[in-house]
């Protein structure tokens, strides 16, 4: 301990201060200080790896969802001859198809069949008259049910 | 054991159990001596002594920049001292346990514990001074480094406790006289 600039009377009270009997610490204090001092430090290492395992646990999370994503993506890419169910390959689309490749001989036969299936849907629309609102709709229903104006008139 | 401070703070920023180890060898004893005095409960200081070097382990990471180790496990001790004053509520707890441990042995003992008795009246700041220097045997620059205040500062503010302990002492005289 410094010398303080105290006075003489405190001087002597610091000097029973310090000559003064004071606990001591007791002995299991030690052994009880550094086992909760190995405690925090395994805590510690413990908090530390499972840092590391969280991180790589999100690293493979991430690959594996981009790995799916991509996966799920080239596979639409590549996908492009979709099958024709048989009840819209018929013969006739077959035959329509047969004449498209020897029109156009450059055409892939997969291509001949997509364009006969195609010509073969359009061939089955059915002729509807458009439907407006209002007085001109409610006119061209008249008209189809009075027949074309060059029969009424 | 370490052989110097800055292999002792190298080794504490490690986690090597022995650096602790060393470290309760050199410091264990005023630190504890220091925590009676500012918390006045045997039991309370034994749980302070050991946040001080749980809080150690937690902040190891920062010890390196540590310039000086006394005067860093003294103010941890101040702040656990405080948290376990503001978790009991009370400055005064403990009072009769280490005055009545004080008043066991040695001849002086009716001193020793009119002393401890007088110290448990005395505000937290100017009790935690006299723990440190008295106690603790800090100097007034380490006492300062850990208050945060000026060296001189520190010798007054010490100057001042003495001298309130010395009108409490008196107080109690006349009381019992």
């Amino acid at each position: 301990m410094e010398p303080s600039d105290l006075p003489p009377e405190l001087k002597s009270l610091e000097q029973h201060m310090a000559a003064r009997s004071r606990p001591q610490p007791p002995a299991g204090l030690r052994p009880r200080v550094l086992a909760a001092v190995c405690r925090e430090l395994a805590a510690q290492a413990a908090r530390t790896r499972r840092g590391r395992a969280g991180f790589w646990q999100y690293v493979a999370a991430a690959a594996a969802g981009i790995l799916l994503v991509l996966n799920l993506l080239m596979s639409m890419g590549n996908r492009s001859d979709f099958p024709v169910s048989r009840a819209a390959n018929g013969a006739d689309v077959q035959q329509a198809a047969a004449m498209i490749c020897e029109l156009v001989p450059f055409i892939t036969p997969e291509e001949a069949a997509r364009e006969a299936f195609v010509l073969h849907a359009g061939s089955h629309l059915e002729m509807v008259p458009q439907l407006r609102s209002g007085v001109t709709g409610l006119r061209a229903l008249r008209q189809i049910e009075e027949g074309p104006p060059w029969v009424t008139q | 054991m370490p052989a110097t401070p800055d292999d002792l703070l190298e080794g504490l920023a490690a986690g090597r159990e022995e650096a602790f180890a060393a470290l309760y060898d050199a410091y264990g004893a005023r630190l504890f001596a220091a925590a009676c005095g500012m918390l006045g409960s045997s039991a309370e200081a034994e749980d302070a002594v050991q946040d001080v070097f749980v809080g150690l382990v937690q902040a190891r990471a920062r010890l390196r920049q540590v310039e000086n180790l006394k005067a860093y496990i003294f103010a941890s001790l101040r702040y656990a001292a405080i948290h376990r004053m503001r978790r009991a509520k009370t400055l005064q707890f403990g009072t009769a346990e280490v005055a009545m441990s004080a008043a066991d042995s040695g001849p002086d003992a009716e001193i020793s514990r009119r002393l401890e008795l007088a110290l448990r009246r005395l505000p937290r700041e100017q009790r935690e001074v006299i723990a440190m220097h008295v106690d603790g045997g800090l100097t007034f620059a380490e006492v300062a480094a850990v208050l945060d205040l000026s060296a001189n500062t520190a010798a007054s503010r010490y100057r001042y406790a003495m001298e309130k302990l010395r009108e409490v002492m008196k107080e109690s005289q006349r009381g019992t006289v």
